[in-house]
């Protein structure tokens, strides 16, 4: 039994190690990645850790006294962690035993609204702007995710991501299957706050809306709960959805997972590059669309396809 | 040792937020120019963010007015420490044409401690980026600092030996 909760401990260490380290890296591949598209050099792949250190160093200055205020980016970064504690890595989810995908899609909307607080507190008329979008952007998302989660949960009659996991690696890939995998992942790109979709923050137009107002280690927060989840929305995309092959060995379902998190999380910075910004009603519009085009993987699942 | 760490990854990564105080625009548009993917400024870690929050290096452009020396104050204020702060073109190095105008402060410096002067009507991108890179350690200074005082009597004597022998 202890050794258990030792793996089990263990388990929860490495994800969110992975969660926190590797997020700014894979960053970094993606700015370079978007540079060369550019056809520029761009910065190093370990600019990301040195935006987070020169942040982390500089003085905080808050606009907004109150204890919940002070708190949000680390509470923002918690959660994010906690998701990732409830996503599977290469081996079965280390909090798995706690929730199942309906935890987990409460959990992965905290962040979301954490960050819309902060932005309502501080403000700003940029801040507001950016807030209430990124309100709007989690109504219409949230549907898709639910929607593409269930689905999983229909193929394979159970609720916990380990057994959609598991289904999924003994079953092969299905047509209902594909079709909710290509929806999360164009949920994922608006999850990650990356252009098309990227009208919450929209450096160019509202000056990082829901951020404008954050300096400092404050700042550094908010970035690094961004990119651990959409670091950790690419692993649950590759892990439910394209979980082939699978080793049954740890480390090397592990490598894979990440090698392919790391394709997933290209070809988003790929579209990014190459779609200008939509707005926010064209962006609730499209997801509306999306969301509806995934109840047809529901079907497809309830006839068995 | 996590301070130091923060400290070094300071000139790695300056965000840069943009003022114009005053400037006729073409400051401004050499700016927006070191930006652009052709200098990508961005090797360097350099981003053009939106808010002075964010940022770490203020540009700034124009002989500052009357008008915005308070505004640029506050701006200065929002700016999180540790922060730089370039002058950018002639007017803000010293007033530029403007100089001694009624309605301009003439120069950035009556307003912000100035750490980098970048001369220019308007300076080139190259000037700024090298500016920047001055700034940053990644490039020598082309100019030397001099300094210039009257030489003494002694100097005198020493360095015309022949003088004091030829006479009585």
């Amino acid at each position: 039994m202890s050794g258990d909760i030792l793996v089990t401990v263990g388990l929860a260490l490495l994800n969110v190690a992975v969660a926190l380290l590797l997020a700014p890296l894979y960053e970094g591949i993606m700015r370079k990645l978007r540079a060369a598209l550019h056809s520029r050099i761009g910065p190093p792949i370990t600019q990301p850790f040195l935006d987070l250190a020169k942040l982390l160093g500089k003085q905080d200055l808050r606009a907004v006294p109150g204890k919940l205020y002070a708190a949000a980016p680390a509470l923002t970064l918690g959660s994010v962690l906690t998701l990732a504690l409830l996503v599977p890595m290469g081996t079965r989810p280390p909090l798995g035993g706690a929730g199942d995908i309906i935890v987990l899609l409460y959990v992965a909307a905290i962040s979301a609204v954490l960050l819309m607080l902060t932005a309502f507190a501080a403000s700003g008329p940029y801040g507001a702007v950016g807030g209430s979008r990124e309100m709007m952007i989690l109504l219409s998302v949230e549907p898709v995710l639910a929607v593409t989660l269930v689905v999983g949960a229909l193929k394979s009659g159970r609720l916990a991501t380990l057994g959609i996991l598991d289904w999924q690696v003994e079953n092969g890939p299905t047509m209902s299957m594909a079709i909710a995998g290509i929806a999360f992942f164009l949920a994922l790109q608006a999850q990650a706050g990356k252009l098309p979709f990227d009208v919450a923050e929209a450096d160019q137009e509202i000056m990082g809306g829901p951020l404008i107002e954050q300096s400092g280690p404050r700042l550094a927060l908010f970035r690094w709960a961004l990119w651990s989840k959409q670091l950790v929305f690419a692993i649950l995309l590759v892990e439910l959805f394209l979980p082939w092959p699978r080793f049954g060995v740890f480390p090397a379902d592990l490598v894979l997972t990440l090698l392919k998190a790391l394709v997933v999380l290209v070809l988003v910075a790929v579209v990014d590059v190459v779609n200008p910004r939509l707005r926010i009603d064209q962006t609730m519009g499209y997801f509306t669309r999306v969301a509806f085009s995934s109840l047809a993987a529901l079907a497809f699942a309830v006839i068995g396809m | 040792m996590l301070r130091r760490l923060c400290e070094r990854a300071f000139p790695k990564a300056l965000w840069v937020y943009h003022a114009n105080c005053g400037a006729c625009n073409g400051c401004d548009i050499e700016v927006i120019n070191v930006l652009t993917p052709y200098y990508d400024a961005e090797r360097f870690g350099i981003r053009l963010v939106g808010s002075p929050r964010h940022a770490d290096v203020l540009l700034v452009c124009g002989p500052v007015t009357r008008q915005v020396a308070p505004a640029l104050r506050r701006l200065y204020d929002a700016v999180p420490a540790p922060k730089l702060v370039f002058a950018i073109g002639s007017c803000a190095v010293g007033g530029g044409c403007w100089f001694d105008s009624y309605n301009v402060l003439g120069g950035v410096d009556k307003v912000l401690p100035v750490d980098y002067y970048v001369p220019g009507c308007p300076p080139r991108p190259e000037a700024i980026l090298y500016s920047v890179a001055v700034a940053l350690g990644l490039a020598p200074k082309k100019v030397a600092a001099e300094a210039m005082r009257q030489e003494t009597l002694e100097e005198l004597a020493l360095a015309r030996p022949r003088q004091s022998e030829a006479g009585p």
